[in-house]
């Protein structure tokens, strides 16, 4: 498991700290290791002393759950993403990276935004973050 | 009719739960370790982030369902959501960390009620073997007023984790006896609880040897305790009486010491 490099970590900064400015809505983004470390945090509920840190880590165990569960029930391809559907808010984990860089990306957004919307940035921010773990 | 058992493993990093669970399970076991990024606080590959769960079918149908926690302390949200509802639990230590008494402590106090109640071994893998290694270790938890059995053990071998499993029955049984007899268990477990044979006993550190303990009333003991191993390797029913008394107390939150 490779860590991420200071330049990577600021480049992915900025950009979710700019996904976070284009929609107040979401409250959270997070990067955390597999293994359920915090590396890259944004959204208003940062400042919050706790809370990233250990959302890094409830993050890493409910993905490794998610894919226990897809196995289980006879999945032969990888987990990316689990949803989690509250009557106030969602929260969408998705499995970013591969190989010896591999990290969860935690967001939460009010119920506002609707779920497919939120799917879809939360999928283009994969995408740019996978470009820049590259 | 046949029962379901939750049993817990627990310890910190790289003591060995998920190598004790696989070791035993008769299902591949569901496993959610992930890539270890934190080769600092152990070296290994994989670390586990959710649980361990594994099974055990005994041949009076009863089965046992065993639980591993993730060990980092980052993940002590889990303790207590699989701790719930568990009968007993194998706690592990490892001897050769820099100082395990100070992770073993952190179990010791997180999982304080369950341990209280008696219904649990403490296994320490990688002893030296000096006599006596396992003194400490029985003193550290007559300092947390816990009594229960300690063992050396290899993880890594399927004998060693029935051992465990099969010393932990018998905890169980003689605090269910007590129970009935309306005894105080606590007193119960003090005389007759394996515990003080084996902490008073440095003969018995003998589980990572390939040969058996010189001490015959030590090796006994031990070797008493290996029945349930011999039931599941002959298909053979649990001794009289079955390896779990009547009704089992399930929950945790029941004190009985
Ligand atoms: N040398 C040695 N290795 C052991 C012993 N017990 C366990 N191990 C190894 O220690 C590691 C424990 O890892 P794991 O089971 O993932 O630990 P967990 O974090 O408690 O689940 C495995 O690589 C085991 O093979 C032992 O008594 N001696
Ligand atoms: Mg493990």
């Amino acid at each position: 498991m490779k860590p991420l490099s200071k330049i990577q970590a600021t480049a992915l900064q900025l950009r979710l700290n700019h996904c976070c400015a284009r929609v107040p809505e979401i409250r959270l983004i997070l990067l955390a290791t597999v293994d359920g470390f915090q590396q890259v945090v944004a959204g208003s509920q940062r400042a919050d002393a706790e809370l990233p840190e250990k959302f890094a880590a409830i993050a890493s165990s409910m993905m490794a759950l998610g894919e226990a569960a897809g196995k289980e029930v006879g999945s032969k391809k990888r987990l990316e993403a689990v949803v989690l559907d509250l009557t106030d808010l969602r929260v969408i984990l998705r499995m970013v990276g591969g190989g010896k860089q591999q990290f969860v990306l935690a967001t939460v957004a009010d119920r506002k935004v609707s779920l497919g919307v939120l799917l879809k940035i939360v999928y283009e921010n994969a995408r740019l973050l996978e470009e820049a773990l590259c | 009719m046949v029962q379901e058992y939750k049993l817990l493993f627990a310890g910190g990093m790289g003591v060995g739960k998920t190598t004790a669970i696989s070791a035993v399970s008769e299902i591949p076991p569901v496993s959610t370790d992930v890539a270890n990024s934190d080769r600092e606080a152990f070296d290994k590959e994989l670390t586990t982030v959710t649980l361990d769960y594994g099974r055990i079918t005994l041949p009076s149908g009863d089965r046992l369902r065993l639980y591993g926690i993730p060990g980092q302390q980052r993940f002590s949200f889990m303790w207590a959501m699989l701790e719930h509802g568990a009968m007993g639990m194998v706690l592990l230590a490892d001897a050769s960390r820099p100082d395990p008494f100070v992770e073993l402590d952190i179990f010791l106090k997180a999982f304080s009620k369950l341990l209280r109640t008696g219904r649990a071994v403490l296994g320490v893998g990688r002893l030296s073997k000096r006599r006596g290694a396992l003194d400490k270790y029985v003193a550290k938890l007559a300092r947390r007023k816990i009594k229960i059995p300690v063992f050396s053990v290899d993880v890594r071998k399927k004998k060693d984790v029935l051992l465990l499993l099969d010393a932990l029955f018998t905890q169980i049984e003689v605090l269910e006896e007590a129970y009935r007899s309306g005894e105080p268990s606590g007193k119960a477990a003090q005389s007759t609880s394996p515990a003080g044979d084996l902490a008073n006993n440095p003969a018995s550190d003998h589980a990572n040897d390939k040969e058996p303990a010189k001490d015959g009333e030590a090796s006994e003991k031990v070797a008493a305790s290996a029945s349930l191993a011999d039931d599941l390797a002959s298909g053979k029913e649990p001794p009289k009486g079955g390896v779990f008394p009547g009704k089992t107390v399930q929950s945790t939150n029941e004190t009985t010491v």
